[in-house]
């Protein structure tokens, strides 16, 4: 069932569009809504919200219209901004009740169901505590209690994990998980692709306000062709390869050693074949699964588009001289990992 | 719900109507509001002055040889309403209820929590609206139909209705009228303001500055004719209420101040949806 079905939808703020001409078909379950910042990813949430009116397109929610009074269409929408945000004055338990009231709750059902989802969401003992005293997990978790109260059936989430540390992001993934499970369709909007490849069955990806790649996680995952890694020790160094190009096979040296290798076929048997016959002995093996990550680089144009291309890895030198550094990029990815 | 069940359960209740939110939004804001003393405070001095108009009722009921002064005529409430806007309490009560609701809500970012509700920008704005009307109509109405109930009951022979039938409806609609005027206006600073001091600030800059300005105005150039002023035409426009049709140009500048701070609200709560 689709949840979201954009047409040429166009946003502009001022002379800059932010969202232009996208059209997009989101199905139910938890949907990672990817791309660097500035992507378009907060204006799309916010569109769906009835905030933002498109200057162009059209765009339907659970079937139903967006428009500038999208009022009633709210009731099945919960949406959970980016930015810090609290009730002034109120307790968490306060804070959640309100929102379920102006949900549609009655007051009793609102309170009831504020202690609810303040326990669900890890916060039952301190439920009664200020909220501008909470630390920012806390915080967000409040926001999480606000955002479900009326039990939505649309989650929204804008950068759901900003902010929190390794502990706090893994409990409000499962808490995402979780929620998914209970038939709440969600869109989670982040640029951390962790987060997405942790809780997410589809992925979208924009780039500058248009769409460049969507799908299942499992399908965007896969290996396109028959590509292999191997590693060969040999007397002759380089005979292996050029066996192998005599044979039209194409290879790109990787880092140590390591060759990419893309094969017309599944069978790996040519790749034995042709090291016995350059009497090469095959230290490692395996099937080249492409990242995310590649994937993410490869359609927002930084990344080498071919497997055979794909990011270099750090190398063992790099990662003896800066272990975690190396592993995340050096601090220079792209998709802001931290 | 039972101990042992922390997970998410879907709501299968009822739900309520959009009007039943507003107000759900207004009762937070009045129960925060009744929670503090100084609040209290502030509205039990504000009271003082219907203490003293009290007496005087009591006085001229009581002593029918009592002087001139103790008099009690429809233009006692006039009097009454217009001191309360012009000693102030009207304006203290909407500072005190009014100028950080918008701004606050922007400063804490709980505008885009409200938004995102199934209520509209007006339903919102109603929510405001309400604890900063029932506020000043505690100063205003309340305590001017109030003074009423205890002429009547201290004199049975309904001579004053009688004589002003009307009284009662120029006593509500002029206070109602107040409510909205001091209630949107107080409000149109608010939401220009990401702080509840500064808003604060701003609206008593804005009551203080124009009295200064028409009165200097008054004075020097319009000698004849009195330059309206925030508070000022407020105080002027209880006349028409009372029959005096001389106050018209009060009014019209009220209802001039009403739009703009209508249209500042409508235009910066609709901007500020989109970039919350």
């Amino acid at each position: 069932m689709s949840i979201v079905h954009a047409q040429g939808l166009t946003v502009r703020y001022g002379a800059r569009e932010a969202l232009s001409s996208l059209d997009l078909e989101i199905e139910s379950g938890v949907t990672g809504l990817l791309g660097p910042n500035g992507a378009g990813k907060s204006t799309f949430l916010k569109t769906l919200l009835g905030f933002l009116v498109p200057s162009r397109g059209r765009i339907e929610v659970l079937g139903r219209p967006v428009s500038r009074k999208a009022t009633e269409l709210r009731r099945s929408l919960g949406y959970f901004p980016e930015r810090a945000v609290y009730l002034p004055e109120l307790n968490a338990v306060e804070s959640v009740a309100l929102a379920g009231e102006i949900g549609g709750l009655s007051r009793t059902d609102a309170l009831a169901r504020a202690h609810e989802m303040l326990w669900f969401t890890g916060l039952g003992e301190a439920r009664y505590r200020p909220v501008e005293e909470f630390s920012t997990g806390m915080r967000q978790r409040t926001k999480l209690a606000m955002a479900l109260v009326h039990d939505p059936d649309l989650l929204l989430l804008d950068e759901p994990t900003s902010g929190l540390d390794p502990s706090g992001r893994r409990q409000m993934l499962d808490l995402v998980r979780e929620i998914g499970r209970r038939g709440i369709s969600v869109l989670l909007s982040t640029h951390l692709l962790h987060d997405v490849e942790d809780v997410c069955e589809r992925v979208v990806l924009l780039h500058r306000g248009r769409l460049v790649l969507g799908g299942r996680l499992s399908e965007l995952s896969q290996s396109s062709g028959w590509v292999y890694e191997i590693r060969v020790r040999e007397d002759e160094p380089g005979g292996f390869r050029r066996e192998l190009a005599s044979r039209g096979i194409e290879t790109a040296e990787e880092h140590d050693g390591l060759l990419r290798v893309a094969l017309q076929e599944p069978s790996t048997r040519l790749l034995f074949e042709t090291a016995e016959k350059t009497s090469a002995e095959i230290r490692h093996l395996r099937r080249f699964e492409k990242s995310l990550e590649d994937r993410f680089l490869t359609a927002i144009g930084e990344g080498t588009g071919s497997p055979m291309r794909a990011e270099r890895p750090p190398s063992r030198e790099a990662l003896r001289r800066d272990p975690a550094g190396a592993r995340e990029g050096g601090g220079g990815s792209p998709t802001g990992e931290p | 719900m039972p101990l042992y069940d922390l997970s998410y359960r879907r709501y299968e209740g009822p739900r309520t109507s959009r009007l039943r939110r507003s107000f759900a939004l207004a009762g937070s804001a009045a129960s925060l509001l009744l929670r503090r003393r100084s609040f209290l405070l502030l509205l039990a001095v504000c009271w003082i002055p219907a203490v003293v108009r009290a007496a005087q009722i009591y006085v001229a009921r009581q002593f029918p040889g009592a002087p001139e002064f103790f008099t009690i005529t429809p233009d006692t409430w006039r009097d009454f309403l217009g001191q309360q806007v012009r000693f102030l309490p009207v304006v203290l009560v909407s500072l005190a209820t009014g100028a950080s609701a918008i701004a606050s809500d922007f400063a804490s970012g709980a505008f885009t929590i409200y938004l995102s509700k199934p209520i509209s920008r007006f339903d919102y704005l109603l929510g405001k609206a309400i604890p900063v009307a029932a506020a000043v109509c505690a100063v205003t109405l309340a305590p001017a139909l109030a003074l009423l109930l205890l002429h009547q009951s201290l004199a049975p022979d309904f001579e004053l209705l009688s004589k002003a039938p009307w009284l009662p409806l120029a006593v509500t609609a002029y206070s109602l009228f107040l409510a909205l005027y001091f209630t949107l206006s107080v409000l149109a600073v608010s939401s220009l303001c990401r702080s509840g001091r500064v808003a604060g600030a701003g609206f008593a800059a804005l009551v203080f500055g124009s009295e200064i300005v028409a009165r200097t105005a008054t004075s020097r150039a319009f000698g004849a004719r009195r330059f309206p002023s925030l508070n000022g035409s407020a105080v002027d426009a209880g006349s028409w209420f009372f029959g005096d049709s001389g106050a018209v140009p009060s009014l019209v500048f009220m209802i001039l101040v009403l739009a703009l701070s209508a249209f500042v609200i409508d235009r910066r709560t609709r901007s500020s949806e989109g970039a919350q």
